[in-house]
């Protein structure tokens, strides 16, 4: 007698409309974003066209090119490392446990929320908008966007640090800022570094293309490039781009190597 | 001075009307089964665990009706010295006995032995030197023994000159001959400083060796509560029974 059980347990009703829904909805989306396979094959002509117009790369614009990835870069460690600093006190109102209050807990919850969920480049423009064309734009966008990630990943390594430490310095009748600040951010620092690390490279890859909405950094002379058909200009400038996001993503995971795995 | 003491989780009666008062500069073992309430009731007179009611009175104030301010000047008093020892893992041994100093004082200045004042980091040298670990100062606390973590937990505890250390079976989590060392010098700590002792522990022989007096609790009542010279092992034994 076979006693094992059916491979597949019949679902629910609400499962069942689920998934049916499910499925419709991707063969709708299909038809949305109008996935063509013929277009594609069409493409592949134009595509080895550009590729055979980008090489040899040109270095006419060397100068040019570097001192805009030089600022490209200024702009990701500087809106970082502002965005780090301004994250931790965010962090700490956002954390269930530190709160002060539960009003300011939630306020800065959403707040987190909000600057997470709104696209860099939607911030872009809005600073663009409102301070100007130029590196400082970048710099805002990155600020807030560094916040919106890193904010909540702060946030949720305090929650889970180790409690036994902040139970003592409680017994011993120590401020609840005082326990935050000896123990509770102690504990959680090489969650931040690694946390931190993340925003870097991902504030490089970010302000790279903060450019082509005019908030600085070398996207600006990339759209030129490619504006003006020059595209071994713009060949010089994808591979400068992938050098440095390379570059950081190296020195990085050295610094998250040598400082966690220390720990 | 514990006055009827009550508190139950979900029901069950963890501590059911415990009274008894402590002498001064004396040193007392609680013992028990687990579950009888020994780690709720040392708890419960910092407040760390609210009672459900009952008084316990100590320097002139009944610490349960006291508003959080004033309880922790209360605590600021009193050491709580733990099981698993609750050393901050990334700082320094130095680090971790001057945060004893947040009893009485507040501010990045006691957050970090780099940043404390000279006074303060004398003071915390002295009570490593005190537990034996006057050369242990720069070492993170993560690199150092079981035996030694719960030292600088005692290191820390002193750091707050206080009047009264709690103790909750603080050598549970050490091998014999550790839990023996801890002791001793708990006990040679307390003599020498006056100060008052209350320790939670499962080892007869350390409650006897150790303590003036043993509070024996069973389904969270008091079974015996005698000066442990007049105590024997068997009587004591038959608790866990």
């Amino acid at each position: 007698m076979n006693n094992a059980p059916h491979r597949f347990e019949k679902p629910s009703i609400l499962s069942f409309i689920l998934f049916t829904l499910f499925i419709a909805f991707l063969a709708i989306s299909f038809e949305g974003a109008e996935i063509s396979l013929s277009n594609l094959l069409n493409g592949i002509p134009e595509m080895g066209r550009l590729i055979e117009e980008m090489t040899p790369p040109s270095l006419d614009r060397l100068d040019s090119i570097s001192l805009s990835l030089l600022e490209t870069f200024q702009m990701a460690f500087i809106g970082t490392v502002v965005g780090v600093l301004l994250s931790i006190p965010l962090a700490i109102l956002a954390s269930k446990g530190l709160s002060p209050h539960p009003v300011l807990y939630h306020i800065s919850r959403s707040l987190v929320s909000f600057f997470r969920s709104v696209p860099d480049l939607v911030w872009a423009i809005f600073f663009v908008a409102s301070v100007g064309l130029g590196p400082f734009a970048g710099f805002l966008t990155i600020v807030v966007d560094t916040i919106g990630f890193c904010a909540r990943f702060f946030a949720e390594a305090m929650e889970e640090s180790e409690k036994g430490s902040q139970e003592a310095l409680e017994a011993i009748g120590a401020g609840k800022l005082d326990i935050i600040f000896s123990s509770v951010i102690p504990h959680s620092i090489p969650s931040f570094v690694n946390t931190s690390l993340f925003a870097l490279e991902k504030a490089t890859r970010s302000s790279v293309v903060l450019g082509l909405v005019g908030a600085g950094g070398i996207g600006i002379e990339l759209k030129v490039s490619m504006d003006m058909f020059r595209y071994d200009q713009a060949a010089t400038i994808i591979i400068a781009i992938f050098l440095l996001v390379i570059i950081v993503e190296q020195i990085s995971s050295r610094v998250r190597k040598k400082y966690i795995g220390s720990e | 001075m514990v006055e009827k003491l009550n508190k139950s989780y979900a029901g069950t009666k963890v501590l059911n009307d415990i009274s008894f008062s402590i002498e001064e500069s004396s040193i007392t073992s609680i013992i028990g089964s687990n579950g009888s309430g020994k780690s709720t009731l040392l708890r419960s007179l910092l407040r760390l665990i609210e009672p459900d009611s009952g008084n316990i009175h100590f320097l002139g104030d009944d610490i349960t009706k006291i508003k959080k301010k004033k309880l922790r000047k209360v605590r600021a008093q009193v050491g709580f010295v733990f099981q698993k020892h609750n050393l901050v893992p990334k700082l320094s041994v130095l680090s971790n006995v001057i945060h004893g100093s947040l009893a009485n004082k507040k501010g990045p200045r006691y957050w970090f032995e780099s940043l404390s004042p000279k006074k303060c980091r004398e003071e915390a040298m002295e009570c490593l030197k005190a537990v034996g670990l006057e050369d242990f100062a720069k070492r993170k606390s993560t690199k150092i023994s079981g035996g030694q973590s719960q030292r600088v937990a005692i290191a820390r505890a002193l750091m707050q000159k206080p009047q009264l250390i709690l103790a909750d079976e603080p050598v549970a989590s050490l091998d014999p001959k550790n839990g023996e060392k801890i002791m001793k010098l708990f006990y040679n700590l307390a003599k020498e400083k006056n100060i008052t002792l209350i320790f939670v522990s499962h080892n007869v022989d350390h409650a006897l060796k150790y303590s003036d007096r043993i509070i024996g609790l069973n389904g969270g009542k008091i079974y015996i509560d005698k000066n442990s010279k007049e105590c024997t092992k068997k009587e004591i034994g038959d608790i866990y029974e």
